[in-house]
């Protein structure tokens, strides 16, 4: 897998939650959402996403992904409502962000993953906490911090074991690889065997039985459904209320267990789950979506006269969004059927004709006809 | 580049780890020295004049190793290494008829349309004759961009390990676990 598939892999969720409020969130949950601070809408996210996948697969300079990126928020009238500097998706210095460190944590994750394969893990064992690429400002307190997060040093050299819980503690993300910090030039470079016994690090034998338990037990799926203990958590507690506000159908919560659940529209189309229940849409009621209906009816089209496309595992991806905040709702010539629209970033609407007595009756994408919204 | 080592059989014989062990920390062994030579080239900086960005550096934390099978692909996801590995003649592209060659620190890695989006910032001059223009800046004429039309890279294999010293990480990462 590249680091463009693993940020596809990623499930889009909007939310107005701050950059502090996010690392409040578990890392895992984080590593498997693609988010940005204070952005709800979940098609500018799905551009965003598609920004970071072209620089990841490092055919565009980012200079070009910045303008075209600038073109696609004007498309789906992204407004700053004065926002300044950082805030406004339009400047340099947010979508670099966002690019940057979307990108540098999937190699950083591809890295840590084939560092901690049996073979890799058995002839490497540690690793040096050290400057990877120059910053213009480089923060100067990355040796208290390590200090602080439990790192010892040898020889004025920062050096842990791969799997010590150091380097989760000194990552304001929370994660065991860079970056450790926004915007960090910091990295790490492996220590062979031979010189991890010799500081002390770890024993031969001691050795053996960590590769015997990697191969036994690997790193599970970057995208595997996971789940986090949250002690007295009730799903209508103010927390709960919270978490299902943020992330919407991507977790359900029993018995004070948050579960996320992968990327659910991905997981549906690819028929690895069979129904996904949307919550409550723009009308308040609630929407299953099952795996045989995109078998079945999901490139059926409304009226062949009209000029209507197949939908992209993107698209399918904004259906949560379109069920519960659609740009248009448009009567039809049955009134029990509404059409819902949702405007992509790539030109297109995705349009919905959901049916009260028997939910979804078509979806299709057509060239964005533009016109107010709801 | 298609690096291969051989293992005597006998070598394999009743050891533990596994050839797709043996693999991993081969691939594992060669990332390793080509993301130090990239992060020491980063190390060096620049003889241009302008601002060290990390590109060798962010071309490190790029490296991606994948098995298949018993083979390690070792991969560095960064626009512009392997031109500047192998050398070559860059052209412009998309209908421009001159590349832009930044020469102020405050269009480093942009492009003029990104710099001067309405084109009231810049003017072009471009003498008659000549094979090279720039873009300057309207109030201070200062030069911003050099315009040419093609740039010649000269290769630059120095910037990764040879393929004897890959070969010899590889093969002492094995050693270290067999």
């Amino acid at each position: 897998m590249t680091a463009a598939e693993l940020i596809l892999q990623k499930a889009l969720v909007g939310s107005n939650l701050d950059s502090s409020q996010w690392n409040q969130i578990q890392a895992g949950f984080r590593n498997r959402a693609f988010f940005s601070s204070r952005v709800a809408e979940v098609n500018i996210l799905a551009a965003m996403r598609d920004k970071v996948r072209e620089y990841a697969e490092g055919g565009k300079d980012l200079s070009k992904i910045r303008m075209e990126f600038r073109e696609e928020l004007k498309r789906l009238k992204y407004d700053p409502k004065g926002a300044k500097g950082i805030h406004d998706l339009f400047s340099q210095a947010r979508i670099d962000v966002i690019i940057k460190t979307n990108v540098a944590q999937a190699r950083g994750y591809m890295q840590y993953a084939e560092g901690m394969s049996p073979g890799a893990f058995a002839a490497f064992p540690a690793q040096e906490f050290t400057r990877i690429a120059h910053r213009r400002n480089q923060r100067a307190d990355w040796p208290q911090r390590w200090a602080k997060a439990g790192g010892k040093t040898y020889g004025g050299k920062m050096i842990a074991l791969k799997d010590d819980p150091v380097w989760e503690r000194l990552s304001v993300f929370g994660n065991p690889f860079p970056p450790f910090d926004w915007g960090s030039g910091m990295g790490v470079l492996d220590v062979d065997r031979k010189t991890a016994i010799r500081l002390g690090l770890v024993t031969d034998e001691e050795l053996r039985g960590k590769t015997a338990a990697l191969r036994e037990k690997p790193l599970p799926d970057f995208n595997r459904d996971m789940q986090a203990s949250v002690p007295n958590l009730r799903r209508d507690s103010l927390c709960g209320k919270i978490l299902k506000r943020e992330f919407e159908d991507q977790v359900t919560i029993e018995d004070s267990v948050v579960h996320w659940q992968g990327n659910l529209m991905q997981d549906l189309i690819a028929g690895k789950r069979k129904k996904v229940k949307l919550g409550a849409g723009y009308n308040g009621e609630s929407l299953s979506l099952s795996h045989q209906f995109f078998v079945e009816h999901g490139s059926k089209h409304l009226d062949p006269n009209e000029p209507y496309e197949h939908l992209t595992k993107q698209d399918f991806e904004l259906l949560p969004c379109l069920w519960r905040r659609p740009d248009r709702v448009l009567p039809t010539r049955d009134p029990n059927r509404s059409q819902l629209e949702l405007d992509t970033f790539d030109g297109w609407s995705i349009v919905m004709v959901v049916d009260r007595r028997n939910g979804i009756k078509s979806i299709q994408k057509r060239k964005s006809p533009g016109g107010s919204t709801i | 580049m298609r690096l291969t080592i051989k293992i005597p059989p006998e070598q394999l014989r009743d050891v533990l780890p596994s050839r797709r062990e043996l693999a991993q920390a081969a691939g594992q062994g060669v990332a390793n020295i080509v993301k130090r030579r990239l992060v020491e080239r980063d190390r060096r900086g620049r003889t241009d004049g302008l601002p060290r960005t990390g590109y060798y550096g962010d071309a490190a934390s790029g490296i991606t190793t994948e098995m298949s099978g018993k083979t390690a692909l070792i991969t560095i996801h960064k626009e512009g290494v392997a031109l500047h590995y192998y050398g070559g003649v860059v052209y412009p592209t998309d209908g421009h008829k001159a590349l832009a060659i930044p020469k102020v620190a405050a269009v480093a890695g942009k492009r003029p349309a990104e710099a001067d989006p309405d084109r009231s910032k810049f003017a072009l001059v471009w003498p008659k004759g000549k094979t090279a223009g720039t873009l300057r800046d309207k109030k201070t004429d200062e030069v911003v961009y050099l315009l040419v039309p093609k740039a010649t890279i000269k290769a630059d294999p120095a910037i990764l390990p040879t393929e004897a010293e890959m070969a010899e990480a590889g093969m002492s990462a094995m050693e270290a676990i067999l």
